[in-house]
């Protein structure tokens, strides 16, 4: 089984670097797969930095500045590593800006509904937010893009065995944040 | 904690970790929109103001307004502004904001309408939109980013060459994602749409659902915002009926079901395998080894890929597939040459 999953990992990397180089030749159409098999990946970075009303319109300036980028990658195979970075520092610039987002109080209502609310959503990305770098991009990849764990390792680059520690860890921190907050 | 539910969503779903999930999807990039229903909602905001003039100001208003216009039609005439949409040619009786509109810039907010006779060619850096007649759509979005049309019904044809995610048009029940491409999209009034592929592709998606709409396919959209698999217009009807059927109309009965997904199995060809390789996300664990025997016989799946892991499916489940349906389509190269599907067979 682990074997299946690692290979299903290396075949995704291998269509991706098949893309980057046709991307890399000019063909947009082959950007537009590396956008569509992305753009959760770069959401969620963005999503681990910045507030969600910001995130999409920053997503759109980190494939812009790939497109613009792209010839200067030299190992296509390492295209979400790649991308990744240029999100973060997307997401850094946007802070250095300074420009202003609403703060969130971090306080839920009282008696919290059972139904999905985007206010109890976000709230919780704050909490997320707050974790160490590693474990909030995985978990946002993992919670909030749906992503599985072979999924973030083949778009990360890291091995399955570092995405295991970081979303067990990173979901241990939230949890005992989570009961924290309705400890008090 | 269940440790592999959290790893791949298999095992034993974690009660805690599934509710995190679900209250998490709402700030997924697609559903972190606002509420497309409140555009929707909203009538026009348009405040007129009468004013009472006199003649001569009236005439002198009207010669200043002409020379104006004539002398920036001569100088900006050759050149497009990026994120300005130009009216490049109308027929008819075109409304902007309730006003005759024929040629000129489309004003970001304002509903641009067409009756039954009238058309507008709208052209800007990116590309060209043919908004044709029974329309009724506005700019919302203008930024070097991100070019956003709010489409309330109609149908409108766009050729864009712009990088992927830059041209967007939402409609009450889906939003169409530009991937570098030409395509057709109708909405009718109740919200049911239509999303007809010619040339690249585009991401059709509603809330977490999407649909990928290469050239030569069309993907149906139903008031609800459920999506449709990209199908090939040149399916066998009966194919067509029972894939939409099965896709779009909500709760059928287990027997309907069951006969509708064998009538797709059926009369599906061998250049039908990329709408069925996108019907394993719809499709129940039994229905899914079915699925799998039948895309098998067509386009033989990579050897990993066994009739169990098509029963216990996961989003990633196929991702090796894909390119192997794909060269045995000819679909990479049609995608580099701009060309249809149906044009290369």
């Amino acid at each position: 089984m682990l074997i299946t999953v690692e290979s299903d990992t290396s075949k995704a990397t291998a269509e991706a670097r098949e893309l980057v180089l046709a991307a890399q030749r000019g063909d947009m159409a082959a950007f537009g797969g590396l956008y569509a098999r992305f753009v959760r990946f770069v959401h969620g970075i963005v999503l681990a930095r910045t507030p969600p009303a910001e995130a999409e319109d920053l997503v759109q300036e980190v494939f812009l500045l790939a497109l613009r980028k792209l010839k200067d990658l030299r190992d296509p195979a390492a295209f979400g590593g790649w991308i990744a970075s240029i999100a973060r520092n997307c997401a850094s610039d946007f802070h250095r800006r300074g420009t202003k987002s609403v703060e969130l109080t971090e306080e839920l209502p009282a008696n919290v509904p059972k139904q999905i609310s985007e206010l109890e959503a976000k709230v919780i990305l704050r909490i997320i937010q707050k974790l160490p770098e590693a474990y909030r991009e995985t978990l946002i990849l993992r919670l909030v893009e749906g992503m599985t764990g072979p999924e973030i390792a083949a778009r990360t680059g890291l091995s399955h065995g570092s995405v295991r520690v970081n979303l067990h860890r990173g979901m241990e921190m939230l949890r005992d944040a989570l009961h924290m907050r309705l400890s008090r | 904690m269940s440790e592999q539910y959290l790893w791949d969503r298999t095992g034993e779903p974690d009660p805690e970790i599934v509710q995190l999930e679900q209250t998490l999807t709402a700030l997924r990039m697609a559903e972190r929109e606002p509420s497309l229903v409140m555009q929707f909602a909203q009538p026009q905001n348009v405040v007129v103001i009468e004013k009472r003039w006199r003649p001569w100001v009236f005439a002198l208003g009207l010669a200043t307004s002409v020379v104006v216009a004539v002398v920036s039609w001569m100088v900006f005439r050759p050149h497009l502004q990026p994120g300005v949409w130009e009216a490049h040619q109308s027929t008819g009786s075109p409304e902007l904001a309730g006003k005759l509109f024929t040629q000129g810039p489309i004003e970001p907010g304002a509903w641009l309408a067409t009756n039954s006779n009238s058309f507008v060619r709208l052209r800007t850096t990116i590309g060209e939109l043919d908004v044709q007649p029974g329309t009724e759509l506005s700019l919302v979005e203008s930024r070097t980013q991100r070019q956003r049309f709010v489409m309330r019904y109609g149908t409108i044809h766009a050729r864009i060459s712009a990088l992927p995610g830059l041209f967007v048009v939402d409609t009450p029940s889906a939003r169409a994602i530009d991937l570098g491409c030409e395509y057709t999209l109708k909405v009718e009034r109740d919200g049911t749409g239509e999303l007809a592929v010619s040339a690249g592709w585009v991401q059709l998606q509603h809330s977490w659902r999407q649909s990928l709409v290469p050239a030569g396919t069309l993907a149906k959209i139903a008031a609800d915002g459920t999506l449709s698999p990209a199908y090939f217009q040149d399916a066998a009807p009966a194919f067509q009926q029972a894939l939409v059927k099965f896709t779009l109309e909500p709760a059928l009965d287990v027997e309907t079901r069951k006969h509708t997904f064998e009538t797709i199995l059926r009369e599906a060809r061998k250049r039908d395998s990329f709408t069925l390789l996108n019907l394993f996300s719809r499709a129940e664990a039994d229905e899914r080894v079915e699925l799998f025997d039948r895309l098998n016989q067509f386009v033989p799946a990579p050897e990993h890929i066994t009739r169990e892991i098509a029963r216990n499916w996961q989003v990633s489940s196929m991702d090796a597939w894909w390119p192997v349906v794909e060269k045995a389509l000819g679909l990479t190269e049609i995608k580099k040459s701009g060309k249809r599907l149906g044009d290369v067979e």
